[in-house]
């Protein structure tokens, strides 16, 4: 089918710790159709992180295959793997991940500037992100100048910026209070709506409503 | 990619030390001009002690140039000769000619003469001089410890060696006899070549120059006037070359006289041992330099290493959005090469600034030398482009190890 954009086949995560051997991804297998909002829920422990990590390219998995955009992803390299992330992949992390020496424009500028784009054009794009995650007045604001909603939503713009195929984003809410979640969901629902595909990890008791949609693991199982 | 990497690895650094506390930045470019200066100055110590022992041999006695008395001669052969060449040379800025005879120096001079052992008498050269022209040369009244240099008005007398002197002097043995008893004021009894005359001590010089403090000298028209003419000859020549001159060049026009005398510059003259030891000390200075530059590195890397280290959860954020490790590495190479650069350049300002200049006019004082931090500038800029390029490598180190770790578990803290 032309439009999966994410193939997982028999994906197994298998962590060691001395003798005790945890299967924190246990031999799932599901497609991810282009433009789609999956949601991956689950009790704490049931391997929801572990999973996307294996997703977004930041680990390795220790069996099955990932193909994304119909590349096998085992294929690729270290230096094909980071490329990938730049050019393909946004990664929306639970603590934000700012960097803290960077403002809120320069944090969202980088990717920007190793896709090759020029200052100047990574400035204005950096500045529409932000603009459009409502950040418009606090561009030159560092992360320990921003509240955890505010951090949030440039860590949104910093892993849109360069309009890649699939957001991943995992808890992006779990710190924030009731409002700024609402805010942030609303702004990631947006997104999608605009036809862009998300992976997203959640607590979300709303989401498990519609069946659509939702992975739902346990003990590292897809139920 | 390259380029980009290049671009974003400028980015990241320029940043992340614009962002540094004042303190932070301040206590590593600290350690890096401290580094930079133990570098330096321990070694420059060590290679200034026999360059100051040279240039004392040079200012206070040899000059640029000095013609001596071959060593199987009373003198300098062909004298006249070589003084109109001299006269005559155009690079030439000031010279002094001395006229030199052994005497003996006799403070007991008014008691009886019975058995030598008991009278307080001794040997040395006798030096007469054109006592302003010499001062042109070696600034010998700049040496006067008691007790006046000569002056159109006060010239009959001599002008004494510390080394001569027991109370100047603690040197003291079988190769330097000296006069106990007397000081500036007293009169002692010179006698040489049969001539008998009593002068007084009109001053005693003390330099760093041992030849220079074992004589005695005395206006050369005195010194005429007790010596017959066949006596009255010359035994050095000292010669101070004239700024934008090289030394070299006047020896090779006065070297066809070499059969007469010798011809050397004040480097080639200078006692065996001075060579000897500015030898010892080079080899001294290197192994001590070569130390300093491992600890200077290892200093760096510590540095470096602590600073990368911190940021280890920010290197596995930065892979995790895609930043090449290229870029990543640049970044701390950059960092740590503004932080030597600044650091090097603040030493070099203080090396030259202030160490330098101040040894220069306060010299440590050395039996044999005024001691003065050596910095040859081609050598110190060496050394400052080995001491950034091991900063290169301490700062890559750390961040290729931190680079080639797995992403998440820098992320994650792990
Ligand atoms: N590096 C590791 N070494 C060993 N075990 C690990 C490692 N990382 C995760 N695990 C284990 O794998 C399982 C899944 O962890 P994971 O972080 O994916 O859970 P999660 O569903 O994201 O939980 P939460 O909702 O609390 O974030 C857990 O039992 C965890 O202890
Ligand atoms: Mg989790």
């Amino acid at each position: 089918m032309k439009n999966i954009i994410i193939e997982v086949k028999n994906l197994t995560k298998k962590f060691k710790n001395g003798d005790a051997e945890l299967l924190a991804v246990n031999n799932v297998s599901f497609d991810i159709k282009k433009g789609e909002f999956i949601r991956i829920i689950g009790k704490s422990g049931s391997g929801k992180s572990t999973l996307l990590y294996q997703l977004g390219l930041l680990d390795k998995p220790t069996s099955g295959s990932i193909k994304i955009s119909g590349v096998d992803t085992k294929l690729l390299n270290d230096k094909q793997r980071t490329e990938f992330r730049l050019t393909k992949l946004g990664y929306v992390f639970q603590d934000y991940a700012l960097m803290p020496s960077l403002n809120a424009q320069e944090n969202v500028m980088i990717p920007l500037l190793m896709g090759g784009n020029s200052t100047s054009f990574s400035k204005k794009q950096a500045q529409d992100a932000l603009d459009k995650v409502g950040l418009k007045t606090k561009f030159n604001n560092y992360p320990s100048q921003l509240s955890g909603g505010e951090q949030q939503r440039v860590s949104i713009a910093r892993a849109i910026c360069n309009n890649p195929e699939i957001v991943f984003a995992d808890e992006p809410t779990a710190n924030l209070d009731t409002e700024t979640t609402t805010l942030i969901l609303n702004l990631i629902n947006t997104l999608n709506k605009s036809g862009q595909t998300i992976v997203m990890v959640t607590h979300e008791a709303d989401y498990t409503k519609s069946a659509k949609c939702v992975i739902k693991l346990s003990d590292g199982k897809i139920v | 990619m390259f380029y980009n990497s290049l671009k974003v690895g400028l980015f990241l650094a320029v940043r992340e030390i614009k962002k540094s506390s004042i303190l932070a930045n301040g206590l590593i470019i600290m350690v890096m001009m401290l580094t930079f200066l133990n570098l330096m100055v321990g070694r420059g110590v060590l290679i200034g002690l026999p360059e100051g022992a040279t240039n004392s041999f040079k200012t206070q006695y040899a000059g640029d140039l000095i013609i001596t008395k071959l060593d199987n001669r009373k003198n300098i052969l062909r004298e006249k000769t070589i003084l109109d060449e001299v006269e005559k040379n155009q690079t030439i800025q000031r010279y002094s000619t001395r006229y030199i005879l052994m005497a003996n120096f006799n403070a007991d001079y008014k008691k009886a003469q019975t058995g030598t052992l008991e009278i307080d008498q001794t040997n040395a050269e006798l030096v007469g001089i054109d006592f302003d022209k010499e001062d042109e040369v070696t600034n010998l009244s700049n040496y006067i410890v008691k007790g006046e240099y000569f002056n159109s008005s006060y010239q009959k007398g001599i002008v004494v060696g510390s080394s001569i002197l027991g109370k100047y002097t603690s040197v003291e043995g079988v190769g330097n006899q000296t006069l106990n008893t007397p000081d500036v004021g007293d009169k002692i009894e010179v006698v040489v070549n049969g001539t008998k005359e009593v002068l007084p001590i009109i001053g005693v010089l003390t330099t760093k120059v041992s030849q220079v403090d074992r004589r005695v000298y005395i206006p050369k028209k005195v010194l005429k006037s007790m010596v017959s003419d066949s006596d009255y000859k010359i035994g050095e020549i000292s010669i101070k070359v004239k700024p934008g001159n090289t030394v070299d060049d006047l020896k090779i026009k006065l070297d066809h006289y070499k059969k007469y005398a010798y011809i050397r510059t004040a480097e080639k003259a200078q006692p065996q041992f001075l060579s000897d030891i500015k030898v010892t000390f080079s080899i001294l200075g290197d192994l001590i330099g070569t130390v300093g530059i491992i600890v200077a590195s290892i200093t760096l890397f510590i540095v470096i290493f602590v600073n990368a280290i911190t940021k280890r959860r920010y290197i596995g954020i930065l892979k995790g959005i895609g930043i090449t490790n290229l870029a990543i590495e640049v970044s701390y190479v950059l960092q740590a090469t503004f932080y030597s650069l600044v650091g090097s350049i603040l030493g070099l300002v203080i090396l030259y600034g202030y160490i330098v200049p101040y040894s220069i006019a306060n010299p440590i004082s050395f039996p044999f030398s005024d001691g003065i931090i050596s910095a040859d500038l081609k050598d110190t800029l060496v050394r400052t482009l080995i001491l950034i390029t091991s900063a290169i490598i301490a700062g890559y180190m750390p961040a290729r190890m931190i680079v080639k770790q797995n992403t998440l578990d820098s992320i994650l803290g792990r």
